[in-house]
C-alpha cells in the first residue's frame, strides 16, 4: 500500500536533513520504536512494539539507506519480522526536502508490504496505524529540529481531545496544527495515486 | 494456543481476575474474540467469561431510562417488545447487526467494548445519548458514550473494567428517528456509512437534529444541529454540511476516501428523507 | 424454489427424469451425515504447518529449537528433510512437477509452507508451528502479469513439465521465462479480416482471482501399514492422488490406498496435489501416522480461481456477421503451475465465444507469479475468457445498431457447424438457451426506464465449454442376491448429486426402486479408476460406464432366466418385478433368479464396464483439431437489474440461466446446479474478488472475503432447463455444474451497460467501480 503525504518543518533543510539521520532523535520520532542503532553509515537496526485491537506486535527491524543527497533526498528499505505473529513488513521511503518560504517542505512517499498474519488485519487498522504514526513523526521530528535541546514531550495522541466529542469535530490535521509548528497539507490526488497503484499490481 | 477460560461468579471476583492478569481479557459473547483467537493473532492470557454473574442478562425500565445488562444479547435488543416500543432506533441498529447467529451470541457490552469504528449500535447510541456503565477493582464509574470512543479500536476502557450496563435515556422529545447502514459489497456485511438521526422538539418549540455517523471516521462521531425555524431544505443542507465535516473515512477492500464519503452522504440524505417522511411537516 | 420429491410408491421403473430426493439429503439437513474428516482413523499425530511469510525469498535457516521444547512436539520437518528423503521427486503437479510439499530453499508465496511441526495434539503443533522462527534472503518478486512478462526475476530457475503429459516435453528445462506455456489459435487470417471488416471493437478485461470457499475445510491423515500407505483425504480426485502418490514415494499403486467420503463442496479446489503429498511424505518417509486439518485462513491461500487479463478484438462485415476475433489471453497461475498450462489450452481455445468466426487468432499463456497457486475452479478457466468475448460481443452488437440478443443468435454456431478450433459441432443448443432466457426475463418487452435513481437495463450472454477430454472411467456393479445394488465408482459426491443420479442411472436400467441402489464411497482399494470429479464430466462419463455396466448386468440376468424359464434370452425381459418372459408370462423376481442360480442366500453378481474418451490433440502451430473434445456444454444467462446511480449499487431483478443437459437425468438437481452456479457467478460479477497488496492476500478471511448473502439473491431467478440429447450420453446427458456460472458475470455487465451507457471491464462491478465510471462519464 502506498503512502504519501507532505509537511512542512520550519527549519531549514540541511538541519532538518540531518536530523532526520539521527538515531537518538529518530528513535523518538518513531511511535513505539524501542531500540535503534546506527550500524555504519547507511545500516540501522532496531525494535518496534505495538498495539492494535488486541494484537501486540514486536517486530526487529533493518533499515538500509539506499541513496542520499544531501540535503534534499533520502531513500530508504526497512525491514522488519515479528516472529512470534509470522509477519515481515518492508518499506520502501523516499523523503524529499525542499526549501519554501514558510521553511522545509519535506515530502514522503511510502510503499508498505505487510505480509504473513498481520497482513491479513486489514488495510484499515494499517492505514490508521501509519497516520498516528506519520502524526507522532512530524511533531517529534518538528520539535527536534526547533529546539535545540529536545526532550520530547507526550505523544499528540495523549494530548488529543477525543474526537466523538459532541458538536465538536476535530480532524486530525487540525490538532496537529494547534498542537505543534506544523503546516500540514494533504497532497491532492492521493486517491488517484491509489487507484493507479492498484491497476499496476493487479 | 487457547487461552483457558475463567468463569467467576461474581462482579467482584471477575474485577479482581482481571486486575491480577494484565493479559487477562473479557469475554462476553466472543463473536469478535474468537476470530482474533482462530487467526492466531490475539494476545491474551485468559479469558474471562462474565456470563455467570447473576443480574448482568437483564433490561430494566426505569422512569426515564431503560438499563440494559452487558450481556443482554443484540438479538433480544433487536426483538425486546420494550425496546422496540420506547428505544425504537436502538433497536432498528441493533437489528442491523451482522446475521441472526452473530445477533444471538453477541452481547450489548462485548458490542459497544470491541470498540470497532463500523459498529451500528453505537451510531445509534450516541444519538440517544446513552451511558456507559463500567465497574473493576477500583470502583464503577459512568462514561457518556460521547467520550467512551476515543480513537481507532480504542474505547475509554481501562485494562480490567467491564461494563456492566449501557443506560439509554428515553425521550419523549422524539420526533423521529431513523437509522441507515449502507454496505459496499455483500448487502449482509458490515456498514461501509451509517447515519442515525433524530429530531428532538423541546419545551419552547426549539428543534435539535442529533446525527451520528458510523465506520465514516476512525470512531463514530456525533453532532447536533439546531433546526428550530428552519425549512426542511434549510435543515437539510445545515446537517449535511456539517456532516461532510465529521467524515474522515478510512480506505479499505471495502472501498477508498472518496468512495465512503460520497456513501455517507447517501446516508446522511436518506436518513434525513427518512425522519422528513416520519416527522408531520411544519 | 420447490422440486418435486419422488415418492418410492410411484415407481414404474422409469428413474430417469424423476427429481429423486438427494441422496443423504436427511442426514445432511440433520447435521448427522459423516463427511471425511469424521472417518474413524488411527490415533495420529496433528501437523502444524509455519507458512512464509515473504513473496519470494531462499530460505537461510530454519530455527526450529523453540518449537522442539515444547511439551508434546515430536518432530519438525522441512522441505530439506524431504529433499533428502525423496530427492527431486518430491516435486509433485499435475501438469509440472514444480510444487514442494513444503518449500524447498525458497518460498515463492505469502503462506507457502516452510516447516511443519508434528505434535501429539492440534493446538501444540499449531502454537509450535508459531515457534519456527525462519530467516530469509529475500528475492524480488514477481507481483503481477505484467511483471512476470517483463522477465527481469523469474518464480522458478527452470521449467519441470510432469512427465504425465507427452506434450509438455519440450518444455523441460527451459529458463529465463515465467510464462510456462502457451497455446495459439490461428484459423484463416484475421489480421486482414479486422482490417477490412465494418466495423470494429477491442476492449482490455481483467478477472480478479477468486477464492472457492467451500464450506468444508480441508483435511488429510495418512499412515502405513505393513506395507502400504493409507490415505484419507479430502479430494475429489482420489485415482490421481493414488498415481501421484506412488509416483513420488515409488510405490507400487497397490501400495497406496486414498480414501475419501463425500465432501462439504469443493468447486474444484479439493483436485489433484493438495494436503496428500505433505501427509503422505510425512507418514511414509517418517513411519508416523499424521493428520492435517486446515484453517480457513490456511484454505485461502492453498488454491485459487486463476487472475485473468485478457486482450481482444472482434469485427463485423456490414451485413452483421463477424469475420474476425482475436485474443490474447494470460492466466495468472500463481507460484506454481498446478493445472493451469492445460486451463490455458483448453479455456483459452474457446476465448473468441461460439460463434461462427472464419478468421481467429488466439494466443492464450499461463504465467507464474509469486502469488498462491491459482488451480481449477468451477468453469476451469472459461469464465474469465467468456467475460472477454460476451462483453465484445455486446459493444458490436451496439456499433452496429443490433440488438445483442439477435446479433447473436445470427453468429451462434449452431449443430453441424465448425467451430473456430476445427470441431464439428454437435449437440449444444446455444440458440435455444439464448431464446429460453431472453424469452424468460420479457427481452422483447419494452423496459420501462424510469427517471430518478435507478437506472434499469437488460443483458444477455452465452458460454462454451469442451468437456475434458481424453478421460477415463469405470464402473463396477455389485447386484445382490436380495435385488439391491451395489455401485462402486471413484465419483466423488460433493453436493453435486452424483449419487443420486448414478443411482438412478442403474435403478433405471434394472428396473430397481430409490432405495435399492447404494453407491460406495471412493476408496482407491475397492472402487475402480475415474480420471476426476470436475469438468463437469462426471454425468456423461461415469454415468455412461455405469449405464453399461448396468446394461451388462442386466443382460446377465436375462440370460441366466432364459436359462432357468428355458425360454430364448429375446423372450425375456426386466419388468419391476423381475425377469418376464413374454411367451410363457412367467416371471421370476430377481431375488429368486440369483438364489437359484448360486444356491445361497447373499451372493452377488458382478458387472463391470469402462468408458474413455479420446481426442486428436490440437497442431501446435493452429491449434486446430477435428476433434478437440468429446462434447460441449452451452448454456446463456439474461439479466434485468437497476442501477443506483448515487451509490453504484446493482440490485438484479431477474436472473434467468439455462443450460443445454443432452439429458436431465435429475430435474431437480439440474435446477439446483443452475441456480448454485448462477448464484456463485453473480458473486463473481458484483464483489467476489481476492485483493493481493505486494504478494499478500489481505482479504483471505471470512470477515473481509464476500460472498452473496441471502440478502444478495435477485429477485427472481430462473432456472431453465434445454435438452438436445447428445447422442453418444447417457440416456442423451451431459454434465451441468459449469454451465451456469460461465455467462453470469457478462450478463450482469452487459445490462449495467445497457442502464447506464458505460461498458465496465473490470470484474467485479463493485458499487464503487460503477460509480467512479459514473462519474468519469459526466466529466
Ligand atoms: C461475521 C460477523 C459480522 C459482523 N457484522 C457486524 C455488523 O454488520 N455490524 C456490527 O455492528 N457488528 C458486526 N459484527 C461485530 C459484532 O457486533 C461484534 O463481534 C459483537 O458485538 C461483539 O460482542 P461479543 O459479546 O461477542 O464480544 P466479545 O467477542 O466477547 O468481546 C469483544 C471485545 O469486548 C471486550 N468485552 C466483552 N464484553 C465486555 C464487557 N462486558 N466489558 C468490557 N469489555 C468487554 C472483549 O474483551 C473484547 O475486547 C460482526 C461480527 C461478525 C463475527
Amino acid at each position: 500500500m502506498l503512502i504519501s503525504s507532505n509537511f512542512i518543518i520550519d527549519a531549514q533543510p540541511s538541519h532538518v536533513f540531518d536530523t532526520l539521520l539521527d538515531p537518538k532523535v529518530l528513535i523518538k520520532c518513531i511511535q513505539g520504536c524501542q531500540e535503534l542503532e546506527r550500524l555504519d553509515e547507511t545500516h540501522y537496526r532496531g525494535r518496534i512494539t505495538n498495539e492494535v485491537a488486541h494484537v501486540k506486535f514486536n517486530a526487529r527491524f533493518v533499515a538500509e539507506i539506499t541513496e542520499l543527497k544531501h540535503p534534499s533526498y533520502i531513500q530508504a528499505v526497512l525491514n522488519g519480522e515479528d516472529r512470534h505473529l509470522g509477519s515481515s513488513i518492508k518499506v520502501t521511503i523516499a523523503l524529499t526536502l525542499e526549501q519554501t518560504e514558510a521553511g522545509t517542505a519535506v515530502g514522503y512517499q511510502m510503499e508498505i508490504a505487510l505480509w504473513g498474519k498481520l497482513g491479513r488485519l486489514g488495510e484499515s487498522i494499517v492505514r490508521r496505524r501509519s497516520l498516528e504514526f506519520e502524526r507522532d513523526f512530524i511533531a517529534e521530528l518538528s520539535r527536534a529540529c526547533i529546539q535545540p535541546e529536545y526532550t520530547p514531550g507526550p505523544t499528540l495522541a495523549q494530548q488529543e481531545v477525543p474526537a466523538a466529542k459532541t458538536g465538536q469535530i476535530l480532524a486530525p490535521q487540525a490538532a496537529l496544527q494547534s498542537s505543534a509548528s506544523v503546516v500540514m497539507s494533504r497532497r491532492r490526488g492521493w486517491f488517484a495515486r491509489l487507484v493507479a497503484f492498484f491497476r499496476r499490481s493487479r | 494456543m487457547n487461552p483457558p477460560i475463567l468463569r467467576p461468579e461474581s462482579l467482584a471476583d471477575a474485577c479482581t481476575m482481571l486486575s491480577l492478569d494484565e493479559d487477562a481479557l473479557i469475554y462476553g459473547g466472543g463473536t469478535a474474540l474468537q476470530i482474533l483467537r482462530k487467526q492466531g493473532i490475539l494476545s491474551a492470557s485468559s479469558f474471562v467469561d462474565i456470563s455467570q454473574i447473576p443480574g448482568l442478562n437483564e433490561v430494566h425500565q426505569t422512569e426515564n431510562e431503560i438499563l440494559v445488562g452487558s450481556m443482554v444479547s443484540i438479538r433480544r435488543m433487536e426483538t425486546d417488545p420494550l425496546v422496540r416500543r420506547y428505544l425504537s432506533l436502538a433497536s432498528a441498529a441493533y437489528a442491523k447487526v451482522a446475521n441472526p447467529r452473530v445477533r444471538n451470541t453477541a452481547t450489548v457490552g462485548g458490542n459497544i467494548a470491541h470498540g470497532d469504528y463500523r459498529l451500528d449500535p453505537p451510531v445509534a447510541l450516541l444519538v440517544l445519548g446513552a451511558t456507559i456503565e463500567a465497574t473493576s477493582a477500583e470502583g464503577s464509574r459512568r462514561i457518556p458514550i460521547e467520550e467512551f470512543f476515543v480513537d481507532f479500536q480504542l474505547t475509554a476502557l481501562d485494562h480490567g473494567e467491564i461494563v456492566t450496563s449501557i443506560k439509554i435515556p428515553v425521550s419523549s422529545d422524539i420526533v423521529a428517528s431513523t437509522y441507515v447502514k449502507l454496505s459496499s459489497l455483500s448487502a449482509n456485511d458490515w456498514p461501509s456509512a451509517s447515519a442515525a438521526a433524530a429530531v428532538f422538539r423541546r419545551p419552547g418549540e426549539t428543534r435539535i437534529l442529533r446525527l451520528a455517523l458510523g465506520a465514516l471516521a476512525p470512531t463514530p462521531v456525533v453532532t447536533s444541529v439546531d433546526i428550530t425555524g428552519l425549512r426542511k431544505d434549510q435543515a437539510a443542507e445545515a446537517v449535511l454540511e456539517r456532516a461532510i465535516l465529521m467524515m474522515d473515512p478510512l480506505p479499505d477492500v471495502r472501498g477508498g476516501i472518496e468512495y465512503k464519503r460520497n456513501l455517507g452522504r447517501v446516508a446522511v440524505e436518506d436518513a434525513l428523507r427518512n425522519l422528513w417522511r416520519d416527522q408531520p411537516s411544519d | 424454489m420447490t422440486s418435486e420429491v419422488f415418492s418410492g410408491e410411484s415407481y414404474d421403473g422409469n428413474a430417469v427424469g424423476q427429481s429423486w430426493r438427494r441422496a443423504n439429503s436427511e442426514s445432511k439437513v440433520l447435521g448427522t451425515f459423516r463427511y471425511t474428516a469424521d472417518l474413524p482413523v488411527p490415533k495420529c499425530l496433528y501437523l502444524g504447518v509455519h507458512r512464509a511469510s515473504q513473496p519470494h525469498a531462499s530460505i537461510v535457516n530454519i530455527d526450529a529449537e523453540g518449537a522442539m521444547a515444547i511439551p508434546g512436539v515430536v518432530k519438525v520437518i522441512t522441505g530439506a528433510d524431504l529433499y533428502d528423503a525423496l530427492g527431486e521427486k518430491m516435486l509433485t503437479g499435475p501438469a509440472f512437477s514444480d510444487q514442494p510439499p513444503i518449500a524447498w530453499q525458497r518460498v515463492r508465496y505469502v503462506g507457502e509452507p516452510v516447516a511443519v511441526v508434528l505434535a501429539t495434539d492440534l493446538a501444540t503443533a499449531r502454537a509450535a508451528a508459531d515457534e519456527i522462527y525462519v530467516e530469509y534472503q529475500d528475492m524480488a518478486p514477481v507481483l503481477d502479469i505484467d511483471a512476470a512478462l517483463e522477465g527481469h526475476d523469474y518464480v522458478h530457475d527452470e521449467l519441470r513439465p510432469s512427465v504425465v503429459f507427452q506434450d509438455l516435453r519440450q518444455l523441460m528445462g527451459k529458463r529465463n521465462t515465467n510464462i510456462n506455456y502457451e497455446y495459439n489459435l490461428n484459423r484463416g487470417d484475421s489480421e486482414h479480416a479486422h482490417k477490412t471488416a465494418a466495423t470494429t471493437v477491442n476492449g482490455e478485461f481483467w478477472t480478479p482471482p477468486t477464492s472457492h470457499v467451500a464450506i468444508e475445510l480441508f483435511s488429510a491423515s495418512a499412515w502405513t501399514e505393513e506395507t502400504h500407505l493409507e490415505l484419507v483425504s479430502t479430494t475429489q480426485t482420489p485415482s490421481y492422488v493414488r498415481q501421484a502418490i506412488a509416483t513420488m514415494l515409488n510405490l507400487r499403486l497397490n501400495q497406496v490406498r486414498v480414501r475419501t467420503l463425500g465432501l462439504g463442496g469443493s468447486f474444484g479446489s479439493k483436485m489433484y496435489d493438495r494436503l496428500e503429498p505433505l501427509v503422505a511424505a510425512i507418514a511414509w518417509t517418517q513411519k508416523l501416522p499424521v493428520r492435517l486439518e486446515l484453517t480457513r485462513e490456511e484454505t485461502f491461500v492453498l488454491t485459487t480461481r486463476h487472475g485473468v487479463a485478457v486482450s481482444s478484438r472482434m469485427s463485423a462485415d456490414s451485413d452483421g456477421n463477424i469475420v474476425a476475433a482475436t485474443a490474447d489471453v494470460r492466466y495468472d497461475t500463481g507460484a506454481y503451475a498446478d493445472i493451469g498450462p492445460r486451463i490455458a489450452a483448453k479455456s483459452g481455445m474457446v476465448a473468441c465465444g461460439p460463434y461462427r468466426i472464419e478468421n481467429a487468432k488466439i494466443r492464450s499463456r499461463c504465467i507464474y507469479t509469486n502469488k498462491p497457486s491459482a488451480g481449477p475452479f468451477r468453469g476451469f478457466g472459461v469464465p474469465q475468457v467468456t467475460w472477454s468475448h460476451e462483453s465484445l460481443i455486446d459493444d458490436l452488437a451496439r456499433e452496429l445498431g443490433e440488438d445483442p440478443a439477435g446479433f447473436r443468435k445470427r453468429n451462434l454456431l449452431r449443430e453441424g457447424d465448425v467451430a473456430p478450433i476445427g470441431t464439428v459441432m454437435h449437440s449444444a443448443d446455444f440458440i435455444g438457451c439464448l431464446d429460453a432466457v431472453t424469452e424468460a426475463i420479457g427481452w422483447n418487452e419494452p423496459l420501462e426506464r424510469r427517471e430518478g435513481d435507478w437506472k434499469w437495463g437488460r443483458g444477455v450472454a452465452v458460454g462454451i465449454k469442451a468437456v475434458l477430454t481424453p478421460t477415463v472411467s469405470n464402473a463396477v456393479l455389485q447386484l445382490n442376491q436380495d435385488a439391491s445394488a451395489t455401485l462402486l465408482i471413484s465419483t466423488v459426491e460433493m453436493g453435486q448429486g452424483s449419487d443420486t443420479i448414478m443411482a438412478q442411472i442403474v435403478a433405471d436400467v434394472l428396473n430397481l426402486g430409490p432405495e435399492r441402489v447404494r453407491v460406495v464411497n471412493p476408496d482407491t482399494d475397492v472402487t475402480p479408476y475415474d480420471t476426476i470429479t470436475a469438468g463437469s464430466r462426471s454425468t456423461y462419463h461415469t454415468g455412461n460406464a455405469v449405464k453399461m455396466a448396468a446394461e451388462t448386468m442386466r443382460d446377465k440376468l436375462i440370460e441366466i432366466a432364459a436359462k432357468q424359464m428355458g425360454v430364448s434370452p429375446s423372450d425375456c425381459k426386466l419388468t419391476a418385478g423381475g425377469v418376464l418372459s413374454s411367451s410363457s408370462q412367467r416371471l421370476i423376481s430377481l431375488e429368486d433368479l440369483i438364489m437359484s442360480e448360486f444356491g445361497a442366500a447373499g451372493t452377488t453378481m458382478t458387472a463391470e464396464a469402462n468408458f474413455t474418451t479420446e481426442w486428436i490433440p490440437y497442431d501446435k502451430e493452429t491449434g486446430q483439431s477435428t476433434k478437440i473434445t468429446e462434447h460441449w456444454f452451452a448454456g446463456a444467462a439474461a439479466a434485468e437489474l437497476a442501477v443506483d446511480a448515487r451509490t453504484g449499487r446493482i440490485r438484479i431483478r431477474h436472473l434467468a440461466v439455462a443450460g443445454d443437459v443432452g439429458r436431465a437425468i435429475n430435474p431437480a438437481l439440474v435446477k439446483q446446479q443452475l441456480i448454485g452456479g448462477a448464484i456463485m457467478g453473480m458473486g463473481h460479477a458484483l464483489f467476489d474478488e481476492i485483493v493481493f497488496d505486494n504478494g499478500q492476500m489481505v482479504n483471505g478471511t471470512l470477515l473481509d472475503y464476500q460472498l452473496p448473502s441471502i440478502k444478495d439473491m435477485p429477485e427472481k431467478l430462473t432456472p431453465i432447463i434445454v435438452e438436445n440429447p447428445h447422442r453418444t450420453g447417457p440416456f442423451g446427458a451431459k454434465g451441468v455444474g459449469e454451465t451456469g456460472l460461465i455467462p453470469i458475470a457478462p450478463a450482469i455487465a452487459n445490462a449495467v451497460r445497457d442502464a447506464i451507457g458505460i461498458r465496465i471491464t473490470t470484474l467485479p462491478l463493485t458499487p464503487e467501480r460503477v460509480l467512479t465510471a459514473l462519474a468519469n462519464q459526466g466529466k
